[in-house]
């Protein structure tokens, strides 16, 4: 073997950015964690440049997926004009020439922090979720080791410990974003703070999903038509928000997963949480010639016609 | 039609940065140089946090960064994760360090002798305000040597172990390929030793002195000796593919040996490139606590390693700035709900307080 | 600055590659056209020296390998196995194949070996990436293999498996419930 096999003509920075033995390292990754759904794969997650904490661990799955062809939607918070939403697809252009876009249904990957589009993806598109933390079992078991033993031995009973002592004491489940959730049957994952309105969009989704935690350098994956269960007790239904009958103040929408702006007059507005999704709505209003794709809840409830 | 201004965030962001650039004004080679000859220590802390031994790129990413350390390791990380790995070097032993400075608290004299070299610790540290006002500090000349301090030396622990002090443990014969390097593989506990003492070369500075700290004060029951602390430069060799092996050059790297006197006499180690004492003093102290099987929580493996990674650390710190608001609304929902019903349960039953931890059980 | 734009020819041949691999495994059972390469293109989107890999039975193309960095192990040590199982007794050998710890699962073998689809010994499959259950019809694997695949996976211990027909490929993972028609 010689030096100038492994070496190439230098150049400041790959396409994508990585260099190809990160790519490989993260090829290799997301295979094993699409073979195990839900099971966190760890991966040596390489500095990129954004700090950590700030979608490091989306951006590298997305930049390993990156070809001049893709079509790139990124979102913070369902907004495409988030500031660190720009930032990231501001990088996607720069690094990958890519082609950006807003339109859920127009992108061939969505990266996403804390939401899932309103829209359907569909079987050729791949949902890239950033995670800050990928171990549910932090709040019971802060050791990740131990955490990761907890795991090979689905050993959840504290997790539905910790549910059913939030019953008991507010005569509900105060779990908010990042609903634990049971993945094919077997690992118990954090779905990443996304709302509850959104984790059923999970179950037996047309599209491949990835999440990926930069700083914490695991990744999972939940694939295509893969169960996705929140956990739940028998007798206690799983509960989104109580959103169905919130009205987007600008769309006249309703039915979605809203913002909420305190007003000056102590009352509330609400606002769609996801904004292209409002801005096609309003856009059709006018007239335009606007494709609304096909939404997951309709009338504010979830339509789940699948096992 | 407000709802459309969707280019808002990208106009508002590169304009924020701009004003941060532009109080920086502009990055020339001159100042980055200014830099590099300027502030060696503060490079050499950057280089070992960055794991990246280049101090022109080290002064200029510090220029970029207008001086904020976090941001300059990250600026330096973000770099280095980007260049191939295109050679191993051979191992480094500490005979073969030139050595600049060497002390041990351990011995009034050691084979090879203490030797001061460069360092401040027995410096009054007056301001030289003077300076402010046109004056000049020029440091004393240095008076060489009668017999200058052979280039390199001796390791004490061979001593020690010669001496039956400290256990010797039989070294692993790794092939250079089979190394574990964390920036190509990640962390997994059980920590590999080499993947202990690499997180700890690359380690925040002030995160690994404030847990180091923590120990030596006495959250844990290391109580810590220097048994040897290093400057040095050490040789960068690497083999030819013909099988030659050659000197690409040197790297500042500072080490440190603490040893436990409590029971038997262990070692904790730490080395990073540049030099910086505190570092790798207080990293060898957490090397050792470390390996207790009592460890302190404070300073077990996982605590240490995942709390001191300057990177991952300052990078989630300061993410609390992104909005948050959909899993704020998403609480807020629960919260509501539960309070609605909390006071509907109240009106009907006229009960006032919670449930005992017994009832709450019984139930 | 200089940002690359463009990918190099390497940068989109790996990249199309890995991107049909990841869908064949997303969904398996359903047949994806790699632009080009084959088994070596595969490879090449993969593999480097932070792997190990064992090759049965061609010489040449282990040799090929072993020039990515990679470390040629024995089949109970390698990462990523290509092989050819078309015999009962060629099958037997691979009962020692990695299946991972419970701990980390996926320091598991993926293995590697040619077969011809459309054709051949009917497989029902179900599990995740399939929507209610897929027929595929696939030759070349002696049918042995699927019962020593059966007796491997102990879920969500297992190996994840590509079967190979030229450009064309088919993934099943260790999470698909095979049943042999």
């Amino acid at each position: 073997m010689k030096l100038q096999e492994l070496t190439k003509p230098w150049a400041a920075f790959n396409y994508g950015f990585l260099d190809e033995s990160a790519k490989r390292e993260l090829r290799r990754r997301i295979l094993k964690a699409i073979a195990i759904p839900g099971c966190q794969v760890p991966y040596a997650s390489r500095e990129v440049p954004m700090a950590r904490g700030w979608g490091t661990g989306g951006l590298q799955v997305t930049l390993t997926l990156l070809k001049p062809a893709s079509v790139v939607k990124v979102i913070d918070q369902g907004a495409d004009d988030s500031v660190n939403a720009s930032s990231i697809r501001k990088f996607f252009g720069r690094v990958g020439g890519v082609v950006e876009t807003e339109d859920t249904g127009k992108a061939t990957i969505v990266q996403s922090r804390h939401r899932i589009p309103e829209e359907k993806l569909r079987e050729d598109q791949v949902l890239v979720l950033q995670v800050p933390n990928p171990e549910p079992l932090r709040p019971v078991q802060p050791d990740i080791s131990i955490a990761r033993d907890m795991h090979g031995d689905a050993d959840y009973g504290q997790l539905w410990l910790v549910l059913y002592e939030q019953l008991v004491k507010s005569g509900r489940i105060m779990q908010g974003a990042e609903y634990p959730s049971l993945v094919n049957g077997r690992y118990v994952i954090t779905p990443s703070p996304i709302p509850r309105w959104d984790v059923p969009k999970l179950n037996q989704a047309d599209h491949l999903t990835i999440l990926s935690a930069g700083r914490e350098k695991r990744l999972y994956a939940v694939p295509p038509y893969t169960k996705v269960e929140p956990l739940v007790f028998d007798d206690v239904p799983y509960r989104v928000e109580d959103h169905h009958d919130k009205t987007c103040y600008r769309s006249n929408v309703t039915g979605y997963f809203v913002n909420e702006l305190p007003q000056e007059d102590g009352s509330s507005a609400y606002e769609l949480s996801d904004s292209h999704f409002g801005i096609k709505h309003i856009r059709k209003a006018e007239g335009e010639p606007v494709e609304i794709g096909d939404t997951w809840y309709k009338n504010g409830r979830m339509t789940d016609d699948r096992a | 039609m407000a709802y459309v201004a969707t280019r808002g965030g990208e106009h508002a962001i590169e304009q924020a940065e701009r004003l941060f650039r532009s109080d920086l004004g502009t990055i020339t080679r001159d100042r980055v140089e200014t830099v590099r000859d300027n502030f060696p220590y503060l490079v050499d802390r950057l280089m070992g946090e960055a794991s990246l031994y280049e101090p022109d790129l080290a002064a200029l990413a510090l220029a970029q960064a207008g001086g904020d350390l976090y941001e300059a390791v990250l600026l330096l990380r973000a770099y280095r994760t980007t260049q191939p790995r295109i050679a191993i070097a051979e191992p480094v032993t500490q005979p073969d360090l030139f050595t600049v400075r060497r002390v041990s608290a351990a011995f009034k004299d050691i084979p090879g002798g203490q030797i001061l070299g460069p360092t401040l610790d027995y410096s009054h540290r007056l301001l030289q305000v003077h300076v402010l006002m046109g004056e000049d500090y020029t440091p004393e000349p240095v008076i060489p040597a009668a017999e200058p301090a052979p280039a390199t030396q001796p390791s004490l622990t061979d001593w020690q172990k010669a001496q039956g002090l400290i256990a010797d443990h039989p070294v692993e014969t790794v092939s250079p390929e089979k190394i574990p390097d964390l920036t190509r593989e990640p962390l997994l506990f059980p920590a590999p030793r080499a993947h202990k003492l690499q997180s700890l070369a690359r380690a925040d500075t002030g995160g690994t002195l404030a847990l180091g700290y923590s120990t030596m004060r006495g959250y844990g029951d290391v109580h810590p000796t220097v048994n040897e602390l290093r400057l040095g430069e050490a040789p960068v060799r690497l083999r030819h593919p013909r099988g030659t092996v050659f000197s690409a050059g040197r790297v500042r790297v500072s080490q440190a040996e603490i040893i436990s006197k409590s029971k038997s006499l262990e070692l904790g180690f730490s080395a990073t490139f540049g030099w910086n004492e505190v570092k790798v003093i207080a990293a060898a102290a957490l090397d050792l606590a470390s390996t207790r099987p009592d460890a302190h929580p404070a300073s077990t493996e996982e605590f240490v390693l995942y709390h001191t990674e300057p990177v991952e650390s300052s990078g989630f710190c300061i993410h609390f700035k992104l909005p948050h608001y959909v899993t704020f609304q998403s609480a807020l929902d629960a919260i509501r709900d539960a309070k609605a019903n909390g006071n509907a349960a109240t009106a009907a039953t006229g009960a006032k307080k919670l449930p005992t931890k017994e009832q709450e059980v019984a139930l | 600055m200089t940002l690359s734009l463009l990918p190099t020819a390497d940068d989109s041949r790996t990249n199309a590659t890995f991107e049909e691999m990841m869908w064949a495994l997303s969904r398996p059972g359903i047949v994806r056209t790699l632009p080009a390469g084959g088994l070596a293109a595969m490879a090449e989107s993969l593999i480097d020296r932070e792997c190990s890999f064992h090759v049965e039975d061609d010489v040449e193309f282990e040799h090929a390998l072993k020039r990515s960095g990679a470390r040629a192990v024995s089949l109970s040590e390698a990462e990523y196995v290509f092989t050819v199982i078309d015999t009962e007794e060629k099958v037997s050998r691979h009962a020692v194949l990695r299946t991972g710890t419970l701990a980390y699962p996926d320091e598991a073998a993926t293995l590697f070996a040619p077969a011809r689809f459309g054709f051949g010994q009917g497989l029902r499959l179900t599990g995740p990436g399939i929507k209610d259950s897929l027929t595929i019809a696939v030759d070349g694997i002696d049918p042995s293999f699927w019962q020593m695949r059966e007796r491997a996976i102990r879920y969500p211990l297992g190996f994840d498996v590509y079967l190979v027909d030229g450009d064309d490929v088919i993934g099943l993972p260790r999470s698909t419930k095979i049943e042999v028609l």
